[in-house]
């Protein structure tokens, strides 16, 4: 079968969506549901690495089903797919080990294994319309696991989340209408080259439809405000995916988008630009002001994903790698914290309050050290992977001109370490309250270790990986 | 959002919409430049060009799409935990009771005819398989009489369908993968195409449009059952 | 001339389905505008393909004129995807419904965004 290889952008696709019937199949006969959908991810990383040699040469571009883009869907497998699914694909496996419960796990595990092809799909896929219904495949599962809860709150968020997202969507798939009727394709890499020939309102409006849509996907400033409201109502494991594999993936589609559409990017970065600065400001600022531990990390998550926007809009490629590069460790950090969250729940406190919650005994230390590290990183402070990623967003973002932006960036760390230092003197400092029914106790290690890990030790990489981001955002830049 | 910037954004959508109008209206309009129909004919040996679009060209958007309907069906399972329906007390005349009786089967192979013909004329795996779900809906509706709740296939036998379908449909994007190379292969693998205009015509799209109808009608069926029963 | 009312008609449309969902009163309501919206954007693909002289794209004779196939195919794709969207809406509503007593946005407790 010489054709596998070069299917390879399909087979990562339906490899997890496979996944959903072998999860009912195994389930049904007492086999569990971890171990495959685990087999999964592995299975998809290992053809991610045995890919990427071949993808460092020329991306690998498929036509699904044999045929060729407009009546066809192009697929394309690049560096940047490869280094953004590696992130995701570390995010999942730690949410399939992170669900402890066993009422409702197939559910859950059915609804990880269709956000992740989703997720794929968004990050592979050269087709605009094909992209919209991996939008929709990605946001379903994410409302779904949202109310997965199953409380008051739950329902509530979830519901908000769904019509803020609907109509994102609905956005997505008017510009999508519109560019098809101006241009006539609906690949982007033939985009690309008919919209600078294509004349008038109706194109650009049309592509500043689809850009505006996948930024209120990404909670950016007008529309932030449901990013907490969905993360909070959420559980920890939930919103770890949420801010880690969903954001990545919609961040990927949005880089994609604006590099097919060079001039649009450049008459529409004041506007970018003014839109990340003021999501930087604004995340911080109400970060600060949270009294919760969920919405505190939501509204930071606007912040990051503000830095990686300001990057990106300012146009230069070495800063746009580094906001693709800073988007990534945020994924890996953020998740990190989320899951960390998890712990809490061991006390036998529901509530996420700031005053509330406490580690638990039983690997206190650990705890205690790996959240010392993740905010660390959050913050920006060397030596980990999250003050280097942060300093080379300042760097290229002032090199490409962006004082301003840099010096927001640069600004928000502090901001982020009056928050992170008031939380994180608030689980050491204090005892264990007194609990009238203490939790279940957990034996089991605190799951952001493997992601903490990474981020230590590849901090001395940076270089490299900063590196590997230039090339993959190159690679985009020539094939567009 | 205060009801005046409400309307701001309104208005600019409309100022928006009609610059788009406009444009739009000025446009020639002419048909299909390129003359799919035809074309697609010759690739696919389907008559119906949007179904050879949907099952061949398009295959993986139609993937996708059956993975939202069978992603629905289970959320909205998982989240209605079952319970009495209030309506369900309501008595029926005979009229309805055994109208239904009789219409039954007619509307199932009115369904199944539908989704066979996708690609020979209008219609398709997704109409046949809403008309497929309007029977199972109907009846469950009718003979729910008294809270006492009557399927035509039981909610975990529905599971199993959808599952099987899901498994199906991607055993044929395998099956193009292996004799063709390519995911959802359908001409390129060697199938007899047949004689454009036959019900045995046009490769593996008859089957995905069976496949899919499957799923939707088994997973629409879910989801109105499992709204209809709260 | 029809081409100029099918267009009006997805503008009205769209201005009544955003209207209604930042008016935010009745969460069916909101429901309903997002359908209102989703039939404003498949009328604006089919109307895409429209040409006033051309046939469906179905073949019956190669020398036919044909509109064009693909927009419909995506219309397709979204309407089962609106459809699925809509059903998993009210799923939530029945939910909240059941939790909070009440379907009105303003009678919920922290309703922001």
């Amino acid at each position: 079968m010489n054709g596998l290889f070069t299917e390879l952008p399909v087979l990562l696709i339906v490899i997890p969506l496979a996944g959903v019937p072998v999860l009912y199949f195994t389930a049904r006969r007492g086999l569990g549901t971890a171990l495959p959908a685990l087999a999964v991810i592995l299975f998809v990383v290992i053809l991610l690495s045995s890919g990427a040699r071949d993808a460092m040469h020329t991306p690998v571009v498929t036509a699904a089903g044999g045929w060729q883009p407009d009546l066809g869907i192009g697929l394309q497998f690049d560096l940047l797919a490869v280094a953004a699914m590696l992130v995701t694909s570390l995010i999942v496996a730690q949410a399939i080990l992170s669900h402890d419960e066993t009422s409702g796990a197939q559910h859950f595990r059915t609804l990880l294994m269709l956000l992740y092809a989703g997720s794929n799909g968004l990050m592979l896929t050269q087709d605009l319309f094909n992209a919209y219904v991996f939008i929709e495949i990605t946001s379903i599962a994410s409302y779904a696991l949202v109310a997965g809860k199953q409380d008051r709150g739950g329902f509530e968020s979830a519901f908000k989340y769904v019509v803020m997202g609907s109509f994102a969507g609905l956005l997505v798939l008017w510009g999508i209408a519109g560019l098809y009727l101006t241009t006539g394709t609906l690949d982007i890499q033939s985009l690309a080259s008919r919209f600078e020939a294509a004349p008038g309102a109706v194109a650009s409006l049309s592509a500043a439809a689809v850009i505006a849509g996948l930024l209120i996907k990404l909670g950016q400033v007008p529309f932030h405000a449901w990013k907490a409201d969905s993360l909070s109502g959420a559980s920890y494991t939930v919103s770890a995916l949420l801010s880690g594999v969903t954001t990545t993936a919609f961040f990927v589609l949005l880089l994609r988008v604006l590099s097919a559409l060079p001039s649009l990017t450049v008459s529409l970065a004041p506007i970018l630009t003014t839109i990340a600065g003021l999501s930087i400001i604004t995340g911080h600022l109400m970060a600060l002001r949270q009294p919760r531990y969920s919405r505190l990390l939501a509204y930071s998550s606007v912040a990051h994903v503000g830095y990686g926007l300001l990057a990106v809009s300012s146009g230069a490629v070495t800063a746009i790698a580094a906001g693709l590069f800073h988007i990534l460790v945020h994924a890996i950090m953020k998740s990190g914290l989320f899951f960390l969250g998890r712990s809490f729940l061991h006390t036998g406190n529901r509530s996420d309050r700031l005053e509330a919650i406490v580690f638990p005994e039983q690997h206190r230390t650990l705890h205690v050290t790996l959240y010392v590290l993740l905010a660390m990183s959050m913050i920006g402070i060397p030596p980990v992977l999250g003050f280097t990623s942060k300093w080379y967003a300042v760097l290229e973002t002032a090199r490409a001109g962006y004082d301003t932006g840099a010096a927001l960036i640069a600004l928000g760390g502090a901001v982020a370490l009056v928050y992170y230092l008031r939380v994180g003197l608030q689980l050491v400092h204090r005892g264990l309250p007194e609990l009238s029914s203490p939790g279940p106790a957990s034996k089991r290690l605190p799951v952001p270790i493997a992601g903490t890990a990474l981020i230590l030790l590849l901090a001395a990489f940076s270089d490299r990986l900063l590196g590997f981001c230039v090339l993959a955002v190159v690679q985009l830049m020539e094939t567009v | 959002m205060s009801r005046i910037s409400a309307t701001l954004l309104v208005s600019g959508i409309i100022v928006f919409g009609v610059i788009v109008a406009y444009e739009l209206t000025l446009m020639p309009r002419t048909a299909d430049p390129l003359n799919h129909a035809p074309l697609t004919l010759r690739d696919t040996g389907a008559v119906n060009a949007v179904s050879a679009i949907l099952f061949d060209y398009r295959a993986l958007d139609t993937l996708g799409e059956a993975t939202v309907i069978l992603m629905t069906a289970t959320v909205v399972a998982f989240l209605t935990p079952r319970a009495k329906a209030s309506m369900l007390a309501v008595r029926l005349s005979s009229i309805v009771l055994y109208g239904v009786v009789i219409l039954l089967p007619f509307i199932t192979i009115l369904g199944i005819a539908v989704m066979a013909h996708g690609h020979i004329s209008p219609g398709g795996g997704f109409t046949g398989g809403v008309i497929v779900a309007t029977s199972t809906v109907f009846y469950a509706v009718v003979y729910s009489v008294g809270g006492q709740q009557s399927y035509v296939i039981a909610p975990a036998a529905n599971k199993l369908i959808e599952n099987t379908a899901m498994t199906a449909f991607i055993g044929v994007g395998l099956l193009g993968l292996g004799l063709a190379g390519s995911f959802l292969a359908n001409a390129q693998t060697g199938i007899p195409l047949g004689t454009p205009g036959e019900l045995l015509s046009a490769g593996t799209i008859p089957v995905l449009n069976l496949i899919s109808g499957v799923k939707v009608g088994v997973g629409l069926g879910i989801i109105v059952m499992s709204l209809f029963l709260e | 001339m029809i081409v100029l009312t099918i267009g009006i008609t997805c503008i009205a449309l769209t201005g009544i389905g955003i209207y209604g969902l930042l008016r935010r009163t009745h969460m069916i309501r909101m429901v309903l505008c997002f359908n209102i919206l989703e039939a404003a954007a498949l009328l604006g693909l089919v109307l895409i393909a429209y040409s006033p002289d051309a046939r469906s794209p179905i073949l019956r004779a190669a020398t036919d004129a044909h509109v064009l196939p693909l927009p419909h195919a995506l219309a397709l794709t979204a309407i089962v995807i609106g459809a699925s969207l809509t059903a998993l809406m009210l799923t939530l509503i029945v939910r909240v419904h059941r939790s909070h007593g009440t379907v009105l946005v303003d009678k919920l407790k922290d309703w922001r965004g």
